[in-house]
């Protein structure tokens, strides 16, 4: 017998209360397929957000131990067992959906060890998007492979059209080190990837980009290394560090165009170790790819 | 020659009952012991190898005292299940369905389903804490039923010869 495949937000559902997920279940079809997050606050009826709007999933007011059940549930009754993500403050679902977490920091010796108190919860629901990058990819690595900086405000997909090329390049061949700060490159559950990156992609998560990258091209000489945010000077850093290692590299930034990322002081020693910029804009409320090249040579 | 066999049947069975009764004593504090050995392992699991309660029912299933190892398996197989039961619920479903086989008494099982309600919900750190207090109140379950076992036991075992002995004078 065909399964019958779930949409990606009755999957990311699979961690909620028994009442709530009954209230999912009964969304409109709709509703559900532009469902983006699941908001659960304490005192406050649960929400489906999706397309710019807030929707009521029910009338009763969220309790803390309905969010003690979810994150129990999705931790598969073994929250210690997640004890790496929860000190990040989230988790992953299978299907690589991703739980949020707020509340009563636990904070030890001034440091950051996860959310003690839960008080509300984000249920972010993963839509890969394959063949995104697709253009992209053949546009800037048609021969061979380039450095690639994929650049957008936030909440414009950097994330999804950089795990797309990942994927692009894998199942081209290229051995592909991912280097997975937040872990949402991959979504590692036990281990598994839980988005595609094809057969070829090495991933170490929750681990410094810097850290990350240099473990990456010692053990596991890579072709390409991905790289997601880059941020600070640590991690401008880390990229000189694997261009200088004679790896391509794919890389997101935050920037609000192009001219931004040239203006920007973080990004200022990647101008010479990207060869290709590919700037995510919206038309008409439509995310549309834009490539340039940043160097002599590049062909766009 | 009839009467004599018959006696001694009557005493024997009496003294079986008494026995039987001593025994019940004995397979308690040794299914108390069992579950305390066991809450060692699950502490040193959670806290050092981090590892799953799924996996980590499956383990004492299979390497656990043996008087207590149906309680595991039913817990385990009742994990493998995804009905969408949660963990508190199958421990407490598989302690109090198994448990008396066992040898276990109503306030142990109280005390072993009161520890589902921390199992694999905290971080190991305050699973450490919930998991020390369920093994004290064990312990002092246990004392009492060491206690019961010295001070009942002879007597169950005295009380079925005698039963036996009574039966066969009245008989006679």
């Amino acid at each position: 017998m065909n399964e019958v495949k779930k949409m990606p937000l009755q999957e990311a559902a699979i961690c909620l209360t028994p009442s709530l997920r009954l209230a999912v279940d009964q969304l409109p079809e709709k509703t559900a397929r532009a469902a983006e997050e699941l908001r659960l606050r304490v005192g406050q009826p649960p929400a489906v957000s999706g397309g710019g709007c807030e929707v009521p999933l029910t009338e009763t007011a969220v309790t803390a131990a309905d969010l003690r059940e979810i994150v129990a549930r999705a931790a598969r009754d073994s929250v210690h067992s997640y004890a790496d993500s929860l000190r990040q403050g989230f988790l992953t679902l299978a299907g690589g959906h991703r739980i949020g977490i707020c509340g009563t920091a636990k904070v030890e010796d001034g440091r950051f060890e996860g959310v003690r108190q839960f008080a509300s919860l984000n249920i972010r629901i993963a839509k890969p998007v394959f063949g995104c990058a697709r253009e992209v990819y053949e546009q800037c690595c048609r021969d061979t492979l380039e450095n690639l900086v994929v650049l957008s405000p936030p909440g414009r997909g950097k994330t999804t059209l950089l795990r797309d090329l990942i994927r692009c390049a894998s199942v081209s061949g290229y051995r592909v080190a991912v280097a997975d700060e937040r872990g949402e490159l991959a979504a590692l559950r036990d281990g598994a990837p839980q988005f595609d990156l094809g057969g070829q992609a090495d991933v170490l998560e929750l681990c410094s980009k810097e850290d990350a990258v240099m473990h990456l091209i010692k053990t596991m000489s890579p072709h390409v290394v991905a790289l997601d945010e880059i941020t600070s000077a640590q991690d401008a850093a880390a990229v000189r560090y694997a261009a200088n290692c004679g790896t391509a590299i794919f890389a997101t930034a935050h920037a609000l165009d192009l001219a931004d990322f040239k203006r920007r002081a973080v990004y200022q020693p990647l101008l010479e170790v990207f060869k290709y910029a590919a700037e995510i804009v919206l038309e008409d409320g439509v995310r549309v790819c834009r490539v340039h090249g940043l160097k002599e040579g590049a062909v766009c | 020659m009839l009467k004599l066999l018959g006696a001694i049947l009557m005493i024997g069975g009496g003294g079986a009952l008494g026995l039987a009764a001593r025994q019940g004593l004995r397979e308690r504090i040794t299914a108390i012991d069992g579950f305390l050995k066991a809450f060692e392992r699950i502490e040193n699991e959670i806290v050092y190898r981090l590892t799953p309660c799924d996996e980590l029912m499956t383990l004492l299933a299979e390497e656990g005292e043996a008087q207590i190892q149906p309680v595991f398996s039913g817990i385990a197989e009742r994990l493998k299940r995804s009905d969408g039961l949660s963990l508190p619920y199958k421990w407490g479903r598989a302690i109090q369905e198994e448990g008396p086989a066992c040898g276990l008494k109503g306030e142990e099982i109280g005390i072993l389903c009161d520890a589902a309600s921390f199992l694999g919900r905290y971080d190991s750190e305050q699973q450490r804490h919930s998991l020390r207090l369920t093994q004290s109140r064990l312990r002092a379950v246990r004392e009492e039923a060491a206690d019961d076992l010295k001070n009942k036991g002879s007597l169950y075992r005295t009380c079925g010869l005698v039963l036996g002995v009574l039966a066969v004078i009245v008989l006679l």
